[in-house]
């Protein structure tokens, strides 16, 4: 004779599922879906007229190329090199791509900018935008807490391992960006990769 | 970290968590308990249990589900305190669309509950490819509403409701098995 349940008892039972079952990934950005929109040809001559030299021409350098209008200095590495040299700042909006130009994503950067050093990535967020906001690595939810503050941004480390995905969203929902980093455990092979616009940084 | 906060027996863990998941954690509330609010006060103990729970328990990769078990089951404790034509919305028509049929006048105490049967459903969530998982657990755990659902993994409605459908399918077959029907 089986056993009659009741569609109260099996939410209550629903409620005790593992926590380890219940974890959900971030919203999907409808701006990455709408990446599936651009033609091969923008992809190509994107890749090449601009993303091919940045990365080529590694991060430092090609961020120089860019614009100049670098992220604000953090002060100096551990080997005496300045970070300012080594750190990319990201303002909207950001093509992400692949070493082989394939295009991973793309995003509207909203509040949030990136800085990478030797496997850690910061991510710094305006101050508008910090309250409430979650942070996703790998698309794991991180309970990451603030490294540093200056008057524009909080700041957060994140290690950076193999290809890793960041995504940040806001305490309304809202994706605030995704971003593909790869690195290989030193500084000389993380590539950042996406294309930059530096022109509205603002100051810090 | 937060969880260090709370094995710290800091009282800060509170707070950082309500700054953390507060709105989240809110929306989760008045979306079971419908408009006739008592989410705060669900809120409330649902920190003080966590303040109880944690240490010994660590849940310090899954701190936000940890927090909405606590939440959803106040919630639910609350609504079976309601006469059932005062429940919320959402939470009626999640019973209803999990049995398929009339909603069960039977009590939720009425014996079966229990770890028994959260094992058996543990095990059919386990089974499913991680997406689906995600519906599923959206769907019967968090109570989103299926267009949210939709919205929230790039797909249709349309491909929601027949994942749902067919999972509701294969969780009665599973459920069977064990000599359980719904």
């Amino acid at each position: 004779m089986n056993k009659k349940i009741s569609a109260e008892e099996l939410l209550l039972a629903i409620g005790d599922l593992p926590c380890e079952l219940l974890s959900v990934s971030p919203p999907v950005s409808r701006r990455k879906r709408n990446i599936r929109t651009l033609s091969i040809a923008a992809a190509i001559a994107l890749f090449v007229g601009v993303l091919s030299p940045i990365i080529i021409g590694g991060m430092a350098k090609s961020l120089e190329n860019v614009g100049g209008n670098m992220a604000p200095s953090k002060g100096e590495a551990a080997d005496g090199t300045n970070r300012e040299d080594m750190e990319s700042g990201i303002n909207a909006p950001c093509l992400i791509i692949d070493a082989d130009g394939n295009i991973l994503d793309q995003s509207v950067l909203d509040g949030g900018r990136l800085y990478t050093s030797f496997g850690m990535a910061t991510i710094g967020i305006s101050h508008n935008d910090y309250s409430g906001i979650s942070l996703y690595i790998r698309g794991e939810e991180s309970e990451l807490i603030p490294s540093d503050v200056n008057n524009s941004y909080v700041f957060f480390d994140i290690p950076v391992k193999d290809v890793t995905k960041l995504d940040a969203k806001s305490a309304d929902g809202k994706m605030l960006f995704t971003v593909i980093l790869t690195a290989d455990g030193d500084f000389a092979d993380i590539e950042i990769l996406h294309i930059i616009e530096t022109d509205d940084l603002p100051e810090t | 970290m937060i969880i260090d906060l709370y094995f710290e027996r800091d009282e800060r863990a509170i707070s950082e968590c309500d700054k953390k998941y507060g709105i989240s954690l809110r929306t989760f509330a008045s979306r079971l308990l419908g408009d006739e609010g008592g989410g705060e006060e669900c809120l409330d103990d649902t920190y003080m249990k966590s303040w109880e729970l944690i240490p010994p328990s660590e849940p310090r990769n899954y701190l936000f589900a940890f927090l909405s078990k606590i939440l959803r089951r106040k919630c639910l404790d609350r609504i079976r305190f309601r006469a059932r034509e005062k429940r919320g919305a959402a939470i009626t028509a999640v019973s209803d669309e999990l049995v398929g049929a009339e909603p069960s006048t039977e009590s939720a105490d009425s014996g079966v509950l229990g770890s028994e049967l959260s094992e058996i459903i543990a095990e059919f969530v386990r089974s499913l490819p991680n997406q689906k998982r995600e519906v599923f657990v959206l769907r019967y755990f968090y109570m989103e509403q299926v267009l949210a659902i939709a919205k929230r993994l790039g797909v249709t409605e349309g491909k929601i409701k027949t994942d749902l459908k067919r999972m509701r399918d294969k969780l009665r077959l599973h459920l069977l098995e064990y000599g359980y029907t719904v």
